[in-house]
């Protein structure tokens, strides 16, 4: 998807003229280009992961849409019961909300990496745009990566808004606005959106953001994905890289990143809550230098590391995705 | 150690919060939940005061409670097994309605199949409170309202045919 993003290796020959021009460059630098290239993940690999990545998409949005509402469901239900003052029932959402944000805090978010319909939507909807852009050769402006620092705040002050409007019973006063009843409704083939403009108006627009900006809603304004960046998501699985071992001024995994990440350092429990653990900057890094795990021994890419894009790990988490929701009757 | 702590302090935060944000939740259900029991039970005191026979006086000030506020006066249905069908999320929502005596004893979905069964399973539980309220005047589940409004449309369209 982002080939026009991955890091270009300058052809061997011209980097060695380079370094006969210019004595000052560090051997070392040369050295890690040459690495680059022996190195460079072949790219029937990468089609082949991002292959797998949209049969898995496809198949939870076709049969599974409905995760990401349920298990918002419960965070609304909780603060409106608490409104109340009511007691909370252990209901089905509750217990989509819980098993979900175990699975978060054990693989981080592979839930929206491979598995939620509306951040799979944004992933086909952006795809598209780009394919259009490429045919006309006209390419939209990319957001300022400021900007999109700025915006990805947003979705806190929209989790707190909900819950608010959830705690003083508000919440059930406003129905026909939650783009997500619109979405549904139209997946289940229910077209009578009538009582439902608003929301439909709101869907039509949050689509409009996802083509222009990969994962818009995600990144900026979904409120479950506040939830899931918040949770204290355990190293074990999620990505870090050795940024000693970097190639010297590559940034390839930020720029190859849908919200534009810069990875922790291996050794640290530091975990990024916004990564949605697709595996893009995995394949894409010339040094294999990402990685699962908090250890710096599993840096380096050598045979024993989990590097966290291998086809049986993603293919076993979403075996024990499904089989949770399978278990939940989701 | 200074660094130990920075590299871990996002970390050992979020842990922190999520655990004060669960205890406190639990808390607070435990303490609802004594206070409700004991709310309930001294209802139930009360009425026993009042009424000879505690259970009968229930359904009584139940069914006339419900009477009040319907559309379709509680027991004024005809005997029989009604049949009814609205939308519910997906599609529609078939069931069937028992009346004996002059009011409704059981409901029960005939099918579903259109429905997502995370909201469905939730909506379901509309069904007791029809059978408590002899109405379908009742709060819908929040967070499954198409299904529950599918649920309670069913049984109003059932109704409709034993309207005496
Ligand atoms: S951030 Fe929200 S919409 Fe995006 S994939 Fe995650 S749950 Fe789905
Ligand atoms: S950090 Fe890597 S896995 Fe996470 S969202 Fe960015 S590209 Fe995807
Ligand atoms: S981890 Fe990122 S910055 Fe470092 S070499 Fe790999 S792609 Fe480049």
């Amino acid at each position: 998807m982002a080939q026009n993003l991955k890091p270009v290796a300058p052809p061997k020959n011209n980097v060695l003229e380079k370094w006969k021009r210019n004595p000052n460059w560090e051997p070392e630098v040369v050295k890690d280009y040459l690495n680059f290239e022996e190195q460079y993940p072949k790219k029937q690999q990468r089609q082949l992961r991002s292959w797998v990545r949209t049969v898995i998409q496809v198949l939870f949005f076709l049969f599974l849409p409905s995760a990401y509402s349920a298990a918002f469901n419960g965070v609304k239900y909780i603060f409106t019961q608490v409104g109340k003052g009511a007691a909370i029932q252990w209901t089905p959402f509750v217990a989509i909300l819980v098993v979900l944000l175990a699975y978060t805090i054990v693989f981080g978010r592979f839930f929206c990496g491979y598995a939620c319909a509306f951040g799979s939507l944004g992933d086909w909807l952006f795809a598209l745009q780009k394919y259009i852009a490429k045919k006309t050769g006209k390419k939209p402006k990319a957001l300022p990566r400021d900007t999109a620092k700025a915006l990805s705040g947003v979705k806190y002050v929209v989790l707190t808004a909900i819950i608010v409007l959830c705690f003083t019973g508000l919440y059930a006063k406003l129905t026909g606005w939650n783009p997500w009843d619109a979405f549904s409704m139209l997946h289940a083939r229910n077209f009578a959106l009538g009582k439902h403009i608003a929301a439909v108006v709101i869907l039509v627009v949050l689509m409009v953001g996802m083509a222009f900006e990969e994962r818009f809603f995600c990144k900026f304004l979904c409120p479950m994905g506040a939830v899931f960046s918040l949770m204290p998501t355990l190293p074990f699985f999620s990505l870090h890289r050795t940024r000693k071992d970097c190639l010297t001024g590559c940034s390839a995994c930020t720029k190859t990143c849908p919200a534009d990440l810069d990875l922790p350092e291996s050794g640290t429990l530091s975990v990024r809550g916004d990564c949605f653990q697709c595996g893009k900057c995995v394949g894409n890094c010339p040094k294999t230098n990402i990685h699962c795990g908090v250890s710096d021994r599993a840096a380096g890419g050598g045979k024993r590391s989990l590097r966290g894009n291998e086809l049986w790990f993603v293919l076993l988490r979403a075996a024990i995705l499904l089989g949770l929701f399978i278990w939940l009757g989701v | 150690m200074s660094t130990m702590k920075r590299k871990h302090k996002s970390f050992v935060l979020r842990l922190v919060s999520l655990v004060v944000i669960v205890a406190a939740l639990l808390t607070y259900n435990l303490i609802t939940q004594n206070r409700l029991d004991a709310e309930a039970e001294a209802r139930a005191a009360a009425e026993a005061v009042t009424v000879y026979d505690p259970l009968a006086g229930d359904v009584l000030t139940e069914a006339s409670d419900a009477s009040a506020d319907t559309s379709v006066g509680a027991g004024s249905w005809k005997d029989g097994t009604w049949e009814g069908e609205a939308t519910g999320y997906g599609g529609p929502i078939r069931v069937s309605v028992v009346v004996s005596g002059g009011k409704i004893t059981s409901v029960g979905v005939l099918s579903h199949d259109l429905e997502d069964d995370a909201y469905y399973s939730m909506a379901e539980a509309v069904i007791p409170e029809v059978i408590d309220a002899q109405s379908t005047a009742v709060d819908t589940v929040s967070g499954a309202t198409f299904s529950s409004n599918g649920i309670l449309g069913a049984v109003d369209k059932a109704l409709e045919g034993a309207v005496n």
